[in-house]
């Protein structure tokens, strides 16, 4: 396979009788955007599962940096992906403050690298007073806001965003557009 | 080779085949070939006996749903009486059933005397009269909070919606009763199985019911083949239920839980449901009070509790361990079995099928397979020890994995997924995120692990080696000599454990909660 950021292979996929996807292939360059759009229920979804290795195709491949990532099983688990994922809803961890949420995803750093890019990416995301906040005492912006973050937070080579923009108000939007394309 | 020991029997055990075993201790162990051939007729006498045993389990079910139905919708009403469901309930649903059965085996005994001398009612029916009574009065609990979670899942919305066009009454038959019904099914269909693969409490009425037959059968020559053959029917129907009760849980399982909203919905009863809620609320009190009086009142001073704990203390001693055994091998299994209950796809079909196929055989049946097994050659070295704690797990692990399956359905599955992408290994995201998320769930099967072998009796007694008798086996062999003043103290002294557990419990709710791990999850 050549060095695409990631190449989707002929996957299909059904749920039961439901086909979800049929025959789908793409591919992807580094530094490029891909915005999938379609109906509800067309498998814009399972794809992103997909890729994050959420969901195994019931046929095809697919690659993440040149590496065959899974084809009818897992081959590469989620966190072995490198990827960010901001669900659909937020899905913050109740138990964990959004400190505690953003340090999880953290990866191996020394303690002041960590805490220098936490401080960053709490900032550039405008949660820095929320982090001693549990999940229950957020609105819905802040709570998108904080898992953006924490896609963010694990430095990933691909970011997976599954309708990122809902809750989000319109400055919230454009922010996070612009700090997608150029994140810290 | 050394055997596993010893049978035994109750007071009175008689089979279907007319065999009558009185003996308090029974050897088996006379070395037979499990592989021998094996010839098990089944007479006129044992289908009645299984006709009778499914007759009983089914008023057992029906009699105790309709009381728990009626004491949730009342508990519903009084919010300020949540305790009762919150605290109560859970403490009264660990007691085992055996236990209830020592407990009201003296009233019941008291009134049986006066009916008899009375002649109101022919002898033969006090037995299951009493039998009846005291497994409702044991699965109570059970019925009720089944009916609580029932009323729980339903969606307030949905019943609100209902209310704007209805009135309250056509609104509880309507909407809250059917949306309710899959919990409802699920309790009545667990409490139908539990009672009939429980001999415990009809043995010490005097009453043989068909789960009594595989014991009296391998206690006759101690050969598990015709012990399983004589079974097999009550085998086949247990697994059947269990098939319908399943596919209600995993939907009780799915639906979200929400606020009480909707069970304090109703406010202005009519007479006939006044009346109702009179009764039930009646027989909850009868059931938490007058045997708690009797047993203060019989063991007479607490110099003479203690004098009986002491006396005890080996067998404490020996029980306490024999629960931290149980829990420590018990609560990983059950979290790795929950775990494989709850993946998607096909292969958890096997799963399913491992745990609960031990819900469907009587638990003296699960003992004689371990007797069975460790007659093979090989196995024989196998602890004696051990022995025992698998037959403690062998009823409740199941139980136990399917509690923590329930708590990882009703929390977010992304949680878990996010995790797995987050996470910087797969040990760090157990730690972190999968344990505290399923925290409550393991915790309760750890409660419920404690608790149940605090009380198990019907698959240890075929295990347990000589001289490491449990606290329930010695209350067990002072029944031989009828109630009396110790066995009330013994009785006080296993609630009383049985009660620490459950406390425990409950502290670890509070810290739980606390330390906002409660989410989505309870």
């Amino acid at each position: 396979m050549n060095g695409s950021a990631v190449q989707v292979c002929k996957i299909e996929k059904s749920y039961g009788v439901v086909k979800v996807l049929t025959d789908f292939s793409l591919s992807l360059e580094v530094g490029e955007t891909l915005a999938i759009l379609g109906p509800s229920g067309c498998g814009k979804t399972t794809l992103l599962r997909m890729l994050a290795g959420l969901d195994v195709p019931d046929d095809g491949e697919i690659y993440l940096a040149g590496q065959l990532a899974s084809d009818r099983r897992v081959l590469l688990l989620p966190h072995q992906r490198h990827i960010g994922f901001v669900f659909q809803q937020p899905t913050l961890w109740p138990h964990m403050t959004v400190q505690q949420q953003l340090e999880f995803a953290l990866p191996r750093l020394r303690t002041s690298e960590q805490r220098n890019w936490l401080h960053l990416l709490m900032e550039k995301t405008g949660i820095s007073k929320l982090s001693q906040r549990y999940p229950d005492q957020l609105s819905g912006g802040q709570a998108r806001r904080v898992a953006i973050a924490r896609a963010f937070a694990a430095r990933p080579t691909l970011l997976l965003l599954d309708e990122p923009l809902v809750n989000l108000d319109l400055t919230g939007k454009q922010k996070l557009l612009k700090n997608t394309r150029r994140p810290a | 080779m050394p055997l596993p020991g010893y049978v035994i029997t109750g007071r009175i055990t008689r089979t279907a085949f007319g065999s009558t075993l009185l003996g308090s201790r029974a050897h088996v162990g006379r070395r037979e070939s499990y592989v021998a051939p094996v010839v098990v007729t089944c007479d006129r006498t044992q289908w009645q006996l299984l006709g009778a045993s499914l007759l009983f389990s089914a008023a057992v079910a029906v009699s105790t749903m309709i009381i728990g139905f009626g004491i949730a919708t009342w508990l519903a009403g009084h919010k300020r009486l949540t305790w009762i469901s919150h605290f109560l309930l859970p403490v009264l649903i660990v007691i085992p059933p055996y236990l209830y059965a020592i407990i009201w085996a003296s009233p019941l005994n008291a009134v049986t005397i006066w009916f008899l001398d009375h002649w109101i009612i022919a002898p033969a029916i006090w037995g299951w009269l009493n039998a009846w009574w005291t497994e409702v009065m044991s699965y109570l609990p059970l019925a009720v909070g089944s009916a609580i979670v029932g009323f729980a899942c339903v969606d307030p919305s949905l019943v609100a919606a209902g209310r704007v066009a209805q009135s309250e009454e056509r609104v509880f038959w309507r909407i809250l009763l059917p949306l309710a019904l899959p919990s409802l099914y699920a309790g009545a269909s667990i409490i139908f199985l539990f009672s009939l693969l429980e001999y415990g409490v009809p043995a010490l009425f005097f009453v043989t019911v068909y789960a009594i037959e595989t014991f009296a059968q391998f206690s006759l020559d101690g050969r598990p083949g015709p012990a399983v053959l004589t079974v097999l029917p009550l085998i086949l129907l247990s697994a059947g239920i269990l098939y319908g009760i399943l596919g209600r849980v995993r939907q009780v399982a799915s639906m979200r839980m929400h606020d009480d909203e909707s069970l304090f919905l109703f406010r202005r009863h009519s007479f006939g449901w006044r009346l109702f809620h009179g009764v039930a609320i009646t027989i909850l009190a009868i059931q938490v009070l007058l045997p708690l009086e009797y047993l203060l009142r019989s063991v007479h001073s607490p110099l003479l509790f203690w004098q009986v704990a002491t006396a005890a203390s080996h067998e404490v001693a020996t029980t306490i361990i024999l629960a931290l055994m149980v829990v420590l091998t018990g609560i990983p299994i059950s979290m790795f079995l929950a775990n494989c209950l709850a993946q998607p796809g096909r292969a958890n079909s096997f799963w399913w099928i491992i745990v609960c196929l031990p819900l469907a055989l009587p638990a003296s049946l699960l003992g004689i397979s371990m007797i069975a097994l460790v007659r093979i050659p090989g196995l024989s070295s196998f602890p004696q020890a051990w022995m025992t704690v698998a037959g403690s797990l062998a009823h409740t692990l199941p139980l136990a994995a399917l509690l923590g399956y329930v708590v990882l359905q009703r929390t977010n599955r992304q949680y878990f997924e996010a995790g797995s992408i987050f996470q910087r290994s797969s040990l760090l995201g157990f730690w972190r995120i999968w344990l505290p998320l399923s925290a409550m769930g393991f915790m309760s099967g750890g409660v419920l692990l404690v608790t149940r072998t605090f009380g198990e009796l019907e698959a240890t007694l075929l295990v347990v080696a000589p001289g490491s008798a449990t606290l329930m086996m010695r209350l067990y062999n002072l029944l031989h000599y009828g109630a009396s003043p110790e066995v009330s103290a013994l009785t006080l002294l296993l609630m009383l454990l049985i009660g620490v557990a459950s406390l425990l419990l409950l502290v670890g709710f509070i810290l739980a909660k606390r330390m906002r791990m409660n989410g989505e999850q309870l």
